[in-house]
């Protein structure tokens, strides 16, 4: 039985709002010409992402020789551009998670979301779309299983074992949600992302990422319906699907002008951008970072 | 202690008859400890001109300190000639890279990757040995002490102090000097402003006292407005804070790349004079490549 959309809306006041923040500052660092203090009171006016900086400013490998215990002293000691990069780095964990830290059965979903941004921004780049429209390709792409997050927190248990099954089809991930949680990641996303009233490409993105037709009436789109077929060749085991079979749908052909397997090939070295972006969402005090400090 | 100047040209190296006195190559100073230790700060293209000097001395053990790692400050380095060679040992020391969590090797070797030079990183002859530095830390060569700090520039920079044997000398890398992001009507500016003071602060005591500043000082006063928050300083600003650090002379570098040595003459003069130099101190001098000063 499904879920009727007073129910789901009552079900969603358990969820946290919309992080804004991280949004913010993907859209802000676009423009070279943005106030630092612009970006000095996003960051700052968002605990979770003024928590995540300062441990990395911190850290031990960043070696600064005073501890740093706020957003406008790190612009001080460390200089603006650099806090712009370390914050842009973040800003899509912020974005994805609103949370202090991505919880086990969602390590995978992130990984993927992660994925399927890069990915989409790079097919957005390729098509010619302007650096700020690539990067609304890169938040669509991120939040694209924004839904997922949400089940997870709504049903713990459930959602954990249906995220745990990663042999499933497309199909049947969504019937296993539809069985178990009585809705999809997808119908959640839309109406999370109506609520919060989210840029429609990101609605779109959040609600149709699994339609074809749907997603071919928009080229930005389309880079992230594409996205996520490729992230899920790239990241198999890790989106929830069984990647048997996959191809671009007849209908997205025109934008692109190459099958799927061209596509991949476009897209260059992009795995290094993508260990990099998934290292920082691992990112602690000690840990990932030991071995790239080793030295000879 | 000596100094040698062997590039002294910011952003881009700018051969040409417009900069034949001053030179065109960008930024690489030669230091040598009193025992006749190699120091090297930065390896900009000067960098080249300083490896044709040293064939009568291989093999040679050189330490180079990367203030960071923008172009002008890094782009002789694959063409630094004792590399290639066995028995050398060159010892190169940097900032880590926070963005993209890089050591200072990971950074350097990527300028050795197949699509930009012919040569890979682990080809090379000599033994490279890279210390990513932290804030503060020391660095003894022989008789040379070498310590850092933080400067403000679009990416980490460190300042480098010199010293042997009472000598000393400061160099700022690239740096432009910190300033309020807000006005002082606004919520921010009193605890912005007590950074900036402790910040500032922490900079001209590191350097106090150096018989030697070398700054950064790309920028006359009429260029700032436009260049504000590029990283770079003035000579004005430079002056004031060579008097707040009691250094006793200061050599401006990284002269601006469009500059003609005439232009740069004159902007130096009038900076001199506008800043009443001669009555209050300290002395100031054009950084010129081979122009070498003796400690
Ligand atoms: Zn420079
Ligand atoms: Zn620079």
């Amino acid at each position: 039985m499904a879920y009727s959309e007073t129910e789901l809306f009552s079900l969603m006041e358990g969820i946290p709002a919309f992080p804004h923040s991280g949004y913010r500052i993907l859209q802000l660092t676009n423009d070279i010409n943005c106030p630092p203090k612009k970006l000095v009171e996003v960051i700052e006016q968002d605990p979770i992402l003024t928590m995540h900086l300062l441990k990395l400013v911190n850290s031990n490998y960043f070696g600064l020789a005073r501890k740093i215990t706020s957003i406008k002293q790190a612009v001080v000691f460390l200089g603006l551009n650099t806090m712009k990069n370390l914050a842009l780095a973040i800003a899509p964990i912020e974005l994805l998670t609103a949370s202090k830290s991505p919880a086990g059965p969602l390590t995978g979903v992130l990984r993927h979301s992660l994925t399927t941004a890069i990915i989409a921004r790079k097919l957005a780049r390729n098509l010619g779309f302007a650096e700020s429209e690539a990067t609304d390709g890169y938040v669509a792409g991120l939040l694209h299983d924004f839904g997922k997050v949400a089940l997870y927190r709504l049903f713990p248990g459930q959602y954990t074992t249906i995220l745990e099954r990663r042999d499933l089809t497309e199909t049947a991930f969504i019937d296993l949600e539809l069985r178990e949680v009585s809705t999809t990641h997808a119908a959640i996303g839309e109406l999370m992302g109506r609520r919060w009233s989210l840029p429609d490409l990101i609605i779109q993105s959040m609600g149709g990422h699994h339609d074809a037709d749907r997603c071919a009436a928009s080229p930005l789109l389309a880079c992230v319906f594409v996205a996520n077929l490729i992230a899920q060749k790239m990241d198999r085991g890790h989106s929830g699907r069984s990647t048997r079979g996959l191809s671009l749908p007849s209908s997205m052909i025109h934008h692109f002008g190459k099958d799927l397997d061209a596509l991949t090939a476009s897209l260059g070295l992009i795995a290094d951008e993508i260990d990099h972006a998934l290292f920082l969402t691992t990112l602690q005090e000690e840990g990932p970072m030991a071995p790239s400090m080793r030295q000879p | 202690m000596k100094l040698i100047f062997r590039g002294v040209r910011g952003s881009i190296a700018v051969p040409g008859p417009k900069t034949l006195r001053y030179g065109g190559n960008t930024t690489c100073i030669e230091i040598r400890g009193d025992q006749g230790e190699l120091i090297i700060l930065d390896a900009g293209t000067g960098l080249y001109q300083l490896a044709l000097t040293l064939f009568g001395e291989l093999p040679i053990e050189a330490h180079l300190f990367i203030t960071h790692t923008h172009w002008d400050h890094i782009q002789g380095l694959p063409f630094f000639i004792p590399t290639f060679i066995p028995g050398n040992t060159i010892n190169i020391y940097g900032a880590f890279d926070p963005v993209d969590q890089k050591n200072i090797r990971q950074i350097l070797s990527r300028q050795l990757e197949y699509c930009y030079f012919p040569v890979r990183e682990s080809e090379l002859k000599a033994t490279m040995r890279y210390t990513t530095l932290k804030e503060r830390q020391t660095i003894q060569v022989g008789s040379v002490t070498v310590s850092n700090i933080l400067m403000n520039h679009p990416v980490l920079n460190f300042g480098y102090r010199i010293e042997c044997n009472g000598k000393s000398i400061f160099f700022t890398g690239d740096h432009e000097q910190l300033y309020n992001i807000y006005t002082p009507e606004e919520e921010g500016w009193a605890e912005y402003q007590q950074y900036v003071t402790e910040k500032n602060k922490a900079i001209t005591d590191f350097m106090r006292g150096v018989d030697l500043l070398v700054a950064d000082t790309s920028y006359t006063i009429q260029d700032y407005p436009q260049k504000k928050g590029w990283g770079h300083s003035t000579f004005d600003a430079n002056i004031e804070m060579g008097r707040m650090a009691e250094v006793k002379s200061i050599y401006f570098t990284h002269h601006e790349p469009i500059r003609s040595d005439d232009d740069l003459e004159r902007v130096f003069q009038e900076a001199i004079e506008r800043k009443n130099v001669p009555t209050l101190g300290p002395t100031c001098h054009l950084a010129r490549e081979g122009l070498c000063v003796e400690l």
